[in-house]
């Protein structure tokens, strides 16, 4: 069969959803409008995540009150991917002295970054209670 | 418990567009061959276990769209989403079980038709991570990063190991020919995500894979030329960004699961059949599985593994199939000499999130 007997149809399913965020994850996003990272510590083993989240990923335990930490993350890896805007440095972040490591966007040359560079959150002018309040990370310039 | 056993294997060719058919026309030339294979009909099979993805397939309830040619109307369907060496231990355990004799398990994916980028990140949570934007490839490209900086993989071998994956291919009759290619072709291939190459990443590819299994007396009843599965285990890890990118324990847990039920020690197997989206992972899960890098093409993936060109779903269930024909002496141009243990491999999820490992012998 040649190329041009091959019918193909082009469709797309639009799916729109509403997110219900839960109790916690609410109070990380909300969180982030007052410029705040929260984060959950199980009160069963001690594990510590950030971002804050219902359940403890060690040992299932609800993990329902959150505690403010300090805005201050540890680079744990980073890729810089092609994009349609040139390049982005996708990062896994440390924050504070969680337990666990988060996704998030680094805005620095990939060449410059190191493995343990602490890092702060760029906030967006109005930040809303999305992850993207926070614009991207940054490496803490030594002074 | 009920020995059980491969009677019979079949594979569409896999290619990276296969526009001259759909969905369940791709798979039906997987069935055909696997009927033929095992010397049955369809309406002999009294189970079945599909693997399917939605997403990929682009509608819900994506099984039934194969129904008519899996022949699973008023039998026991059931249906896995996730790679079909998944969907190979769940009907493994209904014969082993004793409640049901011979089954077909399917699988089928065509990466051709949807957008990659936009169905792999459905797959993050919707709260944090499917903002940014992520795929499979960022993930890959942190964890590959962590694993080159701490020695858990090595850039250049990770490069050669997808060379000789598509040369293993061109002895593979079930994939479309690739381009050769040397460890420097893959190192200057454009970039994926830093440090990994779009080389590095398995081909697309459409596909499909089926096998025939049997409990021992309808193997006995049939004259089937049986491959026993001796061992086989599946472990799910905790979500990726909670595990670390050197952490192989859920790997190692079906190994050592699968291994115990087969009552191996860790390396007997002849042949070693290993699944992994990109070339830093074949790397890791090769060393855990036993499999000696230095012997890529021969005793580990003869076949060329998932970087001859298996699609998601698929992939896994093609490194059983691979591992049946090596078995019983029929793997052709790829045939490794005195393969009477093996030991298949497959993985799904964000990160390699799950793992199964399937032991297969000449003997019950
Ligand atoms: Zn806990």
């Amino acid at each position: 069969m040649t190329l041009s007997e091959e019918l193909i149809l082009h469709q797309k399913i639009n799916l729109p959803y509403r997110y219900t965020a839960g109790t916690v994850t609410e109070t990380f996003l909300e969180g982030l409008t007052e410029r705040t990272i929260r984060g959950t510590r199980c009160a069963a083993c001690g594990h510590f995540s950030v971002p804050a989240r219902p359940f403890c990923p060690v040992c299932s335990e609800h993990t329902s009150s959150t505690e403010d930490v300090e805005p201050l993350g540890h680079l744990e890896s980073w890729t810089e991917t092609p994009h349609e805007s040139g390049s982005r440095v996708f990062a896994l972040i440390r924050i504070a002295d969680a337990d666990n490591v988060a996704l998030h966007l680094v805005d620095a040359d990939p060449n410059t970054l190191e493995e343990g560079m602490a890092l702060e959150p760029q906030w967006t002018p109005d930040p809303e209670a999305e992850i993207t309040a926070i614009r991207a990370w940054r490496p803490i310039r030594e002074t | 418990m009920a020995q059980v056993a491969v009677i019979g294997v079949g594979q569409s060719v896999h290619a990276p567009e296969r526009n001259d058919v759909a969905h369940a026309e791709l798979l039906q030339e997987a069935i055909d061959e696997a009927l033929d294979d095992a010397g049955i009909e369809l309406a002999d099979i009294d189970n079945a276990v599909t693997a399917s993805l939605d997403f990929y397939d682009g509608r819900t309830i994506a099984n039934m769209a194969v129904a008519e040619v899996v022949g699973s109307y008023l039998k026991a369907e059931s249906r896995v989403c996730s790679d079909a060496i998944h969907a190979l231990t769940y009907g493994w355990s209904r014969i082993a079980d004793g409640q049901f004799r011979l089954g077909l398990i399917t699988a089928h994916c065509k990466e051709s038709e949807g957008n990659l980028h936009d169905i792999e990140n459905a797959a993050f949570d919707p709260f944090i991570e499917r903002r940014l934007d992520a795929d499979d490839d960022v993930v890959a490209g942190l964890y590959a990063r962590t694993a080159f900086a701490h020695g858990a993989a090595d850039r250049e071998n990770a490069a050669a190991l997808v060379a000789a994956a598509r040369a293993s291919a061109s002895r593979n009759p079930k994939v479309a020919p690739l381009e050769m290619v040397d460890t420097a072709a893959v190192l200057e291939s454009p970039v994926l995500a830093t440090p990994l190459r779009t080389l590095d990443r398995a081909p697309r590819s459409d596909g499909s894979c089926v096998l025939v299994i049997a409990s021992a007396d309808t193997v006995a009843a049939l004259d089937a030329d049986p491959v026993w599965i001796t061992g086989a285990a599946i472990s799910t890890g905790r979500y990726w960004s909670d595990r670390h990118p050197l952490d192989m324990a859920t790997l190692e847990s079906a190994r050592d699961e699968a291994l115990a039920m087969a009552g191996w020690s860790s390396n007997v197997a002849d042949v070693i059949e290993v699944s992994a989206k990109y070339s830093f992972q074949l790397q890791q899960f090769a060393a855990v599985l036993g499999a000696d890098e230095s012997d890529a093409g021969g005793a580990f993936n003869p076949s060329g593994g998932r970087h001859a060109g298996n699609p998601t779903v698929v992939a896994g269930l093609s490194r059983v199939a691979e591992c049946v024909e090596q078995i019983r002496g029929r793997a052709g141009d790829r045939q490794v000499s005195r393969a009477e243990k093996a030991i298949a491999h497959g993985v799904t999820g964000l990160g390699a999130q799950a793992h199964a490992v399937v032991t297969m012998e000449t003997a019950a």
